[in-house]
């Protein structure tokens, strides 16, 4: 066919034609820019490069609309990594604003993290995750301490709720044949805490005997307007 | 009826098309007209009657419109494709307001395939050899770009300027990769500090001391994080090797 | 009666375009040519059935200098085009085979 000419489209060829010319777009974007991610999963993916992690799989997400309307918190892991991220959908598309990688490649009854989020000293959100190793455990504590307490032993919010889980809760979830528990600790001023915050968590079995006792990975407060 | 009135009335149904496709209509039959009524002139038609029998042969207007507005159903399509063009105009924007970015690739590309520029915070060097070894760590690769031998802050220390990048030239490089490396012989008197690392999306640059003991050939880097541990052996200048 | 003009006008443009690209105006002279004028269809109803066919995929538009000297809109029959054209074709001559085959059937019983 001699189309050297001006070549007039169909709606959908124009249509395909336009799509294709976004997708390229996007493609760049999302590539090169390394913005204008359409799924809050890509935003992950660009934590497991920052991080290092590998690839790593979804164990379960949680809406956090608290600390951004479009705020998600993803719990994932592999062989040898747990990690907590948060993503929201911002102008730029879905972007990363935070991520806990625990390294769990080393032997271990628990490994585990904490993260804790606060709006301007309102509303927020103290997650502690983590996966446990030892099959004794049957049943989890979170104490939170001050680090300069001489005795370190000081459990902050202790008094405002038992941060315990048990097998069989929902936070305990299992993947890929491994065990893994997310939870909030629901502490009521979030205003007090001192940077370093210490978190220990205790893994008792059935009987209520102490199986392993690990300091969690320091997480970090997230301060945001 | 004049040919505007005619094409008027075939637009008329045709409300739901792009103002492109209905020029494209008018412009179309406006065009058949035209060529019907040069050849009734060419047969030598009476001019004033031409265009009224080119008309009448068109058929009628209003029906020639509807079938037209028929055949233009799909919306679906029409309706995916102004998606399409709004998605390309805020990625469009997005790319000009975070052009910045591009220099995360740009260093991406520059430690991949160039030589970075590495501070060297020796006082006095004794050897230094450009070197180019690379080994993978994760989702990354480690590039050894330099190793020099010479005094700094007092001691006697090998100094290797290494960077780090993504397997993928456009991709993130995993951030502080030196916290997981460790450097054989790296003893806790080493305390060097090291010129400012340089740290984007793209890439890392940064240097390591270790104190070379006498006959010492290489060095051994080691990265060790999330399951994996892989060393590289980095021969030490030889000059400054054996002591 | 309207739908089945306007399938007889998509087989006519099909099989038209079959030969070469050819323009609205175009097609209405080789039609009449073709037919020895015996279709007297009405030539602004053409349009919608190309746009139809073009929307379908059927055809493609492009334009270019006629012969004339101006600018045309040309059709092109695309491969899925062709494929409808040789379906359209089959319908046709099934149903004129069968139309024939009453005539003839008719004319034969009269003698009886």
């Amino acid at each position: 066919m001699k189309r050297k000419e001006k070549c007039l489209s169909s709606r959908r060829r124009r249509t395909l034609r336009r799509v294709l010319i976004a997708a390229a777009a996007v493609l760049l974007a999302n590539r090169i820019f390394l913005i204008g991610l359409l799924f809050p999963i890509q935003a992950l993916r660009h934590i497991e490069e920052r991080t290092g992690t590998g690839r790593t799989a979804v164990v379960c997400r949680d809406w956090v609309p608290e600390i951004y309307k479009t705020g998600l918190v993803y719990l994932t892991e592999n062989e040898n990594v747990t990690m907590l991220s948060a993503v929201r959908l911002s102008f730029y598309g879905w972007t990363e604003f935070y991520s806990v990688p625990v390294d769990c490649g080393a032997e271990g009854p628990i490994h585990g993290g904490w993260w804790s989020f606060v709006r301007m000293e309102k509303a927020g959100r103290f997650y502690v995750f983590g996966r446990v190793d030892d099959p004794e455990i049957a049943w989890l504590e979170v104490y939170f301490m001050r680090p300069d307490d001489p005795r370190g032993e000081e459990r902050i919010g202790r008094v405002h709720g038992n941060y315990g889980i048990h097998r069989g809760d929902s936070g305990w979830m299992e993947k890929d044949g491994r065990l893994y528990f997310l939870f909030e600790a629901n502490l009521v001023d979030w205003s007090e805490y001192p940077t370093g915050l210490r978190v220990v968590a205790v893994g008792y079995d059935e009987d209520r005997n102490v199986v392993a006792r690990t300091d969690l990975e320091q997480g970090g407060v997230s301060v945001a307007q | 009826m004049t040919r505007g009135e005619f094409l008027d009335r075939v637009l008329l149904p045709l409300g739901r098309l792009t103002a492109e496709e209905r020029e494209n209509v008018r412009r179309e039959l406006e065009e058949h007209v035209e060529d019907r009524m040069e050849v009734m002139l060419d047969m030598g038609w009476d001019k004033e009657l031409v265009e009224s029998r080119c008309l009448e042969a068109m058929g009628d207007p209003a029906e020639i419109g509807r079938e037209m507005a028929a055949q233009y159903r799909g919306t679906g399509w029409l309706w995916i494709g102004r998606a399409a063009v709004l998605l390309t105009v805020v990625v469009c924007i997005q790319a000009v307001l975070g052009v910045e970015v591009l220099f995360n690739a740009w260093d991406g590309l520059v430690v991949r395939t160039l030589r970075p520029q590495i501070t060297s915070m020796l006082d006095e060097v004794e050897a230094e050899e450009l070197v180019d070894l690379r080994m993978g760590i994760g989702n990354d690769v480690l590039r050894v770009v330099r190793v020099s031998v010479g005094e700094a802050e007092g001691q006697r220390v090998a100094e290797i300027a290494m960077c780090a990048y993504d397997r993928w030239p456009f991709g993130i490089v995993a951030h502080n990769c030196e916290n997981w490396i460790t450097v054989e012989r790296r003893e806790s008197e080493a305390r060097i500090h090291g010129g400012p690392a340089s740290r984007t999306y793209g890439a890392e640059c940064w240097q390591m001391y270790a104190l070379p003991a006498p006959g010492d050939r290489s060095v051994v880097l080691t990265y060790s994080r999330y399951g994996e541990t892989v060393s590289l052996e980095v021969p030490l200048p030889e000059q400054g090797g054996a002591v | 009666m309207k739908k089945q003009a306007i399938e007889h006008t998509r087989l006519l443009a099909l099989s038209l375009l079959a030969g070469e690209d050819m323009y609205g105006y175009q097609m209405i002279v080789e039609l009449a040519r073709r037919s020895n004028h015996t279709f007297d269809m009405k030539e602004g109803t053409l349009y919608p059935v190309l746009h139809g066919l073009e929307q379908e995929g059927f055809v493609e538009a492009y334009r270019k200098q006629a012969p004339t000297g101006r600018e045309r809109k040309y059709y092109h029959l695309t491969r899925k085009g062709q494929g409808a054209l040789r379906e359209e074709k089959q319908a046709w001559e099934r149903y004129s085979g069968a139309v024939n085959d009453v005539l003839r059937g008719g004319a034969e019983a009269e003698p009886v």
